[in-house]
């Protein structure tokens, strides 16, 4: 026999089995009687061990570890006392540190984005006074790579601040998504604007056959056993 | 009034189970959940120190110390998800194991008798009123062989026997306790048993040749 199999009987007896393994072993005990004869051997000496006696500890001890608790409760009730206090100024500090940091992030963000809008101004009006008299082709690609890398690198050095009183009343924006407006360059040039409009619509062909095929898959792929 | 109040409060605590009494006391620093906690326990646990060390002073050391760890250690170490009477079975069985190593001895196996208190084991115990002394004589008889033959037992063995007759502790639990596996655990268990009855059919046997010698 194994000693898992031996340990069965143990487990028998202290009722540490299934139900279902304990009609096995009782099946078993039934076919062997060696095994049977072990088992209640093991009951009856198992039985001897109820009378094993129970002592009680010595009162003083017992009341001096009673004493000892009471005391230790009563050093963590002063412990929670202290620590709530302290608990409650540690998270007011911080929020008051989270608040000032937040207003400090937005005073600086807002001094910066006024800076910025100062030197997008400058920026596109260098542009177009210098290139008001090129061709409007070259004055709608070239005004926007010059602005463009001008925004780019916004640390704008040896810029020309001052202003012409033609440009003045020109406001410059730039877009969250670093999309530079031109219109403004053409407010006082209505005419020429309309032409550029009318030659780019003119340009425009209508499509006769489209060669552009569109080859996305469409159909709904399922996946998954097939259980 | 008074009285029945505090009757009235301890019968509250009894209906408790450990799990709350801990959390009061942890909490809210409840003694009469900490007494409530250590009335419940406190035989079992004394026994089997008492019953492992064989020395009345020395179990009274052991388990204050246990208490003392229980006591100061509770919010630290102790996780509510595990019962805690296993968590201090643990505490106590090393304090013992701590005990008997440093000692360097293992427990004297040819008697009950403490040295320091000049008491032996059955001199602890409660008396039983109701039981005859005849009655009670044959008792003791049987439960001081009873003793005499645990004693004879290798530590290992007895250990198990102990935690499982005082706690009724699952053997996954006396496993993991002693650092071993459920089987060790399980064949600690049944050698032992093997060996008492041993020991006790030698004793029948003993008894049995002096009758016949007096016949």
């Amino acid at each position: 026999m194994r000693n898992e199999d031996n340990n069965d009987c143990i487990r028998y007896l202290m009722k540490e089995m299934d139900p279902s393994e304990e009609l096995l072993m009782e099946r078993a005990m039934m076919e062997d009687e060696d095994l049977l004869i072990e088992v209640e051997s093991m009951r009856q000496t198992l039985k001897k061990l109820d009378q094993l006696p129970e002592v009680e500890p010595p009162s003083h001890v017992t009341k001096a570890i009673k004493d000892k608790a009471a005391e230790q409760a009563e050093k963590n009730r002063q412990h929670n006392k202290t620590l709530k206090p302290a608990f409650k100024y540690a998270v007011a500090a911080t929020l008051a540190l989270t608040i000032s940091a937040g207003g400090a992030w937005l005073f600086i963000g807002g001094e910066k984005t006024n800076s910025t809008q100062q030197q997008a101004a400058t920026a596109s009006v260098s542009s177009p006074a210098a290139t008001e008299t090129q061709d409007i082709n070259q004055v709608s690609t070239g005004n926007a790579e010059s602005s463009s890398s001008q925004f780019a690198g916004s640390n704008i050095q040896n810029q020309p601040t001052a202003t012409t009183p033609e440009t003045s009343n020109i406001d410059p924006w730039i877009d969250r998504e670093d999309i530079l407006r031109f219109e403004d360059q053409f407010s006082n040039q209505q005419k020429q604007f309309q032409t550029i409009l009318q030659r780019s619509t003119e340009r425009l062909k209508l499509i006769q056959e489209p060669n552009i095929q569109n080859n996305r898959v469409n159909s709904i792929q399922l996946t998954g056993s097939g259980n | 009034m008074k009285l029945e109040q505090s009757k009235h409060i301890s019968r509250k605590y009894q209906q408790l189970d450990d799990k709350d009494l801990v959390r009061f006391y942890r909490q809210n620093g409840d003694e009469q959940a900490f007494s409530e906690l250590m009335n419940r326990h406190q035989t079992k646990i004394y026994s089997y120190i008492y019953s492992m060390v064989k020395d009345g002073g020395k179990a009274d050391d052991i388990f204050q110390e246990t208490f003392t760890k229980v006591i100061t250690k509770m919010d630290d170490t102790y996780n509510e998800q595990g019962k805690w009477i296993a968590w201090v079975m643990r505490i106590a069985h090393n304090a013992t194991i701590d005990y008997l190593r440093k000692q360097k001895r293992f427990v004297d196996v040819s008697s009950n008798y403490d040295k320091e208190s000049n008491t032996d084991f059955y001199d602890r115990l409660p008396d039983e009123d109701l039981v005859s002394a005849q009655e009670q004589l044959e008792k003791d008889e049987a439960k001081s062989s009873l003793m005499r033959h645990i004693d004879e037992l290798p530590e290992e063995q007895r250990q198990v026997v102990m935690l499982r007759h005082y706690y009724e502790m699952p053997f996954k639990e006396i496993a993991e306790l002693t650092d071993v596996s459920i089987n060790t655990a399980l064949g600690r268990m049944r050698y032992a048993l093997i060996n008492l009855r041993k020991l006790f059919d030698k004793e029948k046997e003993q008894e049995e040749n002096s009758y016949a010698e007096r016949g």
